[in-house]
């Protein structure tokens, strides 16, 4: 079937979803759709009468080139998937499909290549198989490029890591990306919260059970640490762990063994341990509130993950990453902060974390109906305390009269003084000054007559 | 300065990631000489950095590269001029010259002159468009005095197939 002529091609190629462009056959790019521009990222006009290599950047342009082995060997190759970088440096996820092209005569002309980005589709099949590795874990500062450059031969190693960090760090995913990056990354990935159950509900938790050893354990059940076979066992809270299962987590550690309660036959352990805590376990250990010996078992390979507080320069980001992530949740399409927002979140000390900011993110996206969060959609506590209009009422009411500014400093000084009784120091506090100011404001107002 | 060019066969590599062979330049002055070939086709990021420092590599110049690796080398200290392409002769010619801009891949001349739009997309005011009053002087590279001293060892470059 031949395309109607009277049809604008073009139109008809920026109308598809997908990324299409072709090639002749010195692999000059002869036309370059709207949505191949977007995916890329290159405009169009520079695209054109470039080499497609020069323009695509893939994981297959060097030396494995799709459409050139679909041209050679006279194939179609559909949805095969490979990765691109755009010019910003980000590492999108494609799926390709590739057809040589000929003229009317059956005479070979060049190649067409369709893509369609699968950015969405992967960052939905992370969230739900928590298949991450550490290009997710997102930041540019100082301190996560640090632990950057040491992750992965800490993975390689196979050595006990200890992950530390405030509450909402991020401690789980650096945790998740050793095991991901690790040569166990086939095997099972358990997570436990040590912290979340009573001791001896714990202990038969990670090292399970045999039929009879307590009433009702009516069949054998494996522990964690059993599940976690050929794997990695995420020992979340550690700091939290009572002193008696510590000293069994202590023996599994130096003896690869451990015994399932009510079993008198040792169970060989093949389980990488990674611990993680939110607590001092240095402090911890000299108040005698953690065993030494385990400590030193688990501090082989330790990564200190630093607070947002101090990378603030990876709130825009994460922020971004949120935003991305929520879109596919909630189905809507914010495009980022307004930049007063931004400002906001910029100077928030944020207590709870990068997962504080995801909740004030969550909240944003309930109270946005439009593209860019704006100020008034974060919680509460973003918002002025109070707003111009109330405290210049404010402010009419309590002086009545007209006032110069000195004169305002005297009358607050007046009832600073009368509050605490005459006590300079007291009065000091209260106005935020010095014992040589509060002087000289009692010396100006001596002489304003005030 | 050691600098490295990432290439693939007779051509700067798409991207640095795919790259098999680092070319080494000594850098004097504004003449570059050949001083090694690395050859290191198994792709992997950290041992290809390790070889690259261990070699004194202080910059590397290549196509696209993720911001992972691009981090990576940082922290190795090793800088990148990316989203450059050409062969390797034409890539040093314009080193040596202060001319690698006009080798950027298309596209891509607002990210390697660091105006590219930040990845977290922020709602602002425009900026202004107000002319400047500088006369501040000129810091180009002369011409004329800069030459590529001799080609890579290895002889003529494989054919120009994908």
């Amino acid at each position: 079937m031949s395309f109607p002529t009277e049809i604008p091609c073009h139109a008809v190629m920026d109308s598809i979803a997908d990324g299409v462009f072709t090639v002749d056959l010195d692999w000059n790019i002869t036309s370059f759709n709207q949505a191949a521009e977007d995916i890329t990222g290159v405009p169009a006009q520079e695209a054109l009468g470039r080499k497609c290599w020069e323009v695509f950047h893939s994981s297959l342009c060097d030396g494995q080139c799709a459409l050139g082995q679909c041209l050679d060997e006279d194939t179609r190759l559909v949805n095969k998937s490979i990765f691109i970088i755009r010019p910003d440096g980000a590492r999108t996820p494609i799926s390709i499909s590739a057809a040589p092209l000929r003229d009317e005569q059956g005479k070979l002309i060049g190649g067409v290549e369709t893509f369609r980005d699968l950015s969405d589709i992967a960052l939905l099949r992370k969230e739900v198989e928590g298949h991450y590795v550490f290009e997710d874990i997102v930041g540019k500062s100082a301190g996560l490029t640090k632990l950057f450059a040491i992750l992965p031969q800490i993975a390689a190693s196979e050595a006990t890591s200890l992950v530390s960090g405030e509450s909402g760090v991020g401690k789980e995913l650096f945790a998740r990306a050793i095991h991901n990056l690790s040569p166990r990354k086939d095997g099972p990935f358990i997570a436990v919260n040590c912290g979340a159950l009573p001791e001896t509900l714990l202990e038969s938790e990670l090292f399970g059970y045999k039929a009879g050893a307590f009433t009702d354990a009516k069949k054998d059940k494996p522990g964690r640490f059993q599940l976690a076979s050929g794997g990695s066992i995420f020992l979340d809270e550690i700091g939290d762990m009572a002193p008696g299962l510590q000293v069994k987590l202590l023996r599994v550690l130096q003896e690869k063994t451990f015994e399932p309660l009510g079993s008198v036959t040792p169970v060989q352990s093949d389980v990488r341990v990674i611990a993680a805590t939110n607590r001092d376990l240095d402090e911890l250990v000299a108040q005698g509130g953690f065993r030494q010996d385990l400590f030193y078992r688990l501090n082989v390979a330790r990564m200190n993950i630093p607070p947002l507080r101090n990378r603030p320069e990876d709130i825009p980001l994460l922020a971004d990453h949120f935003i991305r992530r929520l879109n596919l949740l909630k189905d809507k399409s914010i495009q980022g902060l307004s930049e007063d927002a931004l400002g906001l979140l910029m100077r928030h000390p944020f207590p709870g974390n990068v997962r504080e900011l995801e909740n004030i993110l969550e909240f944003a996206f309930i109270l946005c109906p439009g593209d860019f969060i704006q100020v008034e959609h974060l919680p509460e506590n973003f918002q002025p305390r109070q707003d111009h209009e109330s405290a210049s009422k404010d402010a009419i009411s309590l002086f009545q009269t007209p006032m110069t500014m000195d004169q305002v400093k005297c009358l607050a000084l007046e009832a600073a003084l009368y509050r605490n009784h005459g006590k300079v120091m007291a009065t000091c506090r209260e106005l935020g000054v010095s014992k040589d100011t509060l002087r000289r404001m009692r010396k100006r107002c001596a002489e304003l007559g005030e | 300065m050691i600098l490295c060019l990432a290439c693939y066969n007779d051509r700067l590599a798409s991207l640095y990631e795919n790259a098999a062979d680092f070319l080494l330049y000594e850098v004097d002055g504004c003449n570059s000489y050949p001083v090694g070939r690395l050859s290191l086709p198994q792709r992997d990021p950290m041992q290809r950095i390790t070889a690259l420092a261990a070699h004194g590599v202080t910059l590397v110049i290549c196509g696209g590269i993720c911001r992972q690796e691009r981090l990576h080398l940082a922290e190795a200290g090793i800088a990148v001029t990316p989203w450059v392409c050409g062969d390797p002769e034409t890539v040093l010619e314009a080193y040596n010259h202060g001319r690698l801009h006009q080798l950027t891949m298309p596209g891509c001349q607002r990210e390697r002159t660091g105006q590219g739009p930040s990845s977290q997309r922020v709602q602002g005011p425009g900026r202004g468009q107000g002319r400047g009053l500088g006369q501040g002087r000129g810091q180009g590279r002369g011409q004329g005095q800069c030459r590529n001293t001799g080609r890579f060892p290895g002889g003529k470059p494989p054919s120009q197939d994908k």
